[in-house]
């Protein structure tokens, strides 16, 4: 993900195995090529990353969601109630009855 | 070496709710995932992954696996909490949510339980694991 919504324009040669490998991937998931090579760029950069560093990015993604939806101001109390009602509704779908 | 270190550890769904949050009112939830993930033995049980994958997108939820996996030790248990032991949970006062947590810790011999859910089968005596806060976690590691 691009936090600030800059983006760079690379050229990169593959071996035709691998690129096979990504077009396939990226079809199978319904993406575009470009898009599944920047994700498995970023998370490979992950692997090497600290925790908080890649923490920090999926915090920074989750906040712009819920922010886009409205959802960043609930209080920790509707959240832990949230929360719950879904632990409730999981555990009824796995154990019915 | 802190004895929590040394034993396998669960993390309810709100620790990381609040730490990807980073709730204002639950800070210690913050510190403990993200800076001190990598001393734990983690367990992470079905029900929680499917709770996580519930409120994540998909390319979140990879991400906060990805993140985990910076754990000491990480096992996951994608295998339901047999029903017997969920019953059993729910006659001793807990609700079937909780009954489903309490089963997955009891079977995968969890020690310590991080909630801010307080009242957590709070009901129930003689838990065989603990169940802390993500501040009272801190606080034991020191």
């Amino acid at each position: 993900m691009n936090v600030n919504g800059q983006t760079i324009t690379v050229t990169l040669q593959v071996p035709q195995d691998v690129y096979d490998r990504a077009s396939q991937t990226a079809r199978h998931e319904q993406r575009s090529l470009e898009d599944l090579l920047s994700r498995l760029l970023a998370e490979g950069l992950n692997v090497h990353g600290t925790v908080r560093e890649v923490f920090e990015q999926v915090s920074a993604q989750y906040r712009a969601r819920l922010l886009r939806e409205g959802k960043l101001s609930q209080s920790a109390d509707e959240i832990l109630q949230e929360l719950r009602n879904l632990r409730e509704k999981i555990a009824d779908e796995l154990y019915p009855g | 070496m802190n004895s929590i270190q040394d034993e396998v550890v669960s993390l309810d769904t709100n620790e990381f709710i609040f730490a990807l949050r980073k709730d204002a009112s639950h800070p210690a939830c913050e510190i403990l995932l993200f800076d001190k993930l990598d001393q734990f033995k983690l367990h992470l049980p079905l029900q929680i992954l499917l709770e996580l994958q519930h409120n994540l997108t998909d390319e979140e939820m990879r991400r906060v696996l990805l993140a985990v996996m910076k754990a000491r030790a990480v096992t996951w248990d994608y295998a339901p909490a047999p029903l017997e032991i969920v019953r059993r949970w729910e006659q001793r006062g807990a609700k079937k949510g909780d009954a489903v947590i309490a089963a997955h810790l009891e079977i995968a011999g969890v020690r310590y339980f991080i909630s801010e859910n307080r009242h957590f089968i709070a009901e129930i005596t003689n838990l065989p694991f603990k169940v802390l806060t993500s501040e009272e976690t801190l606080r034991l590691l020191g």
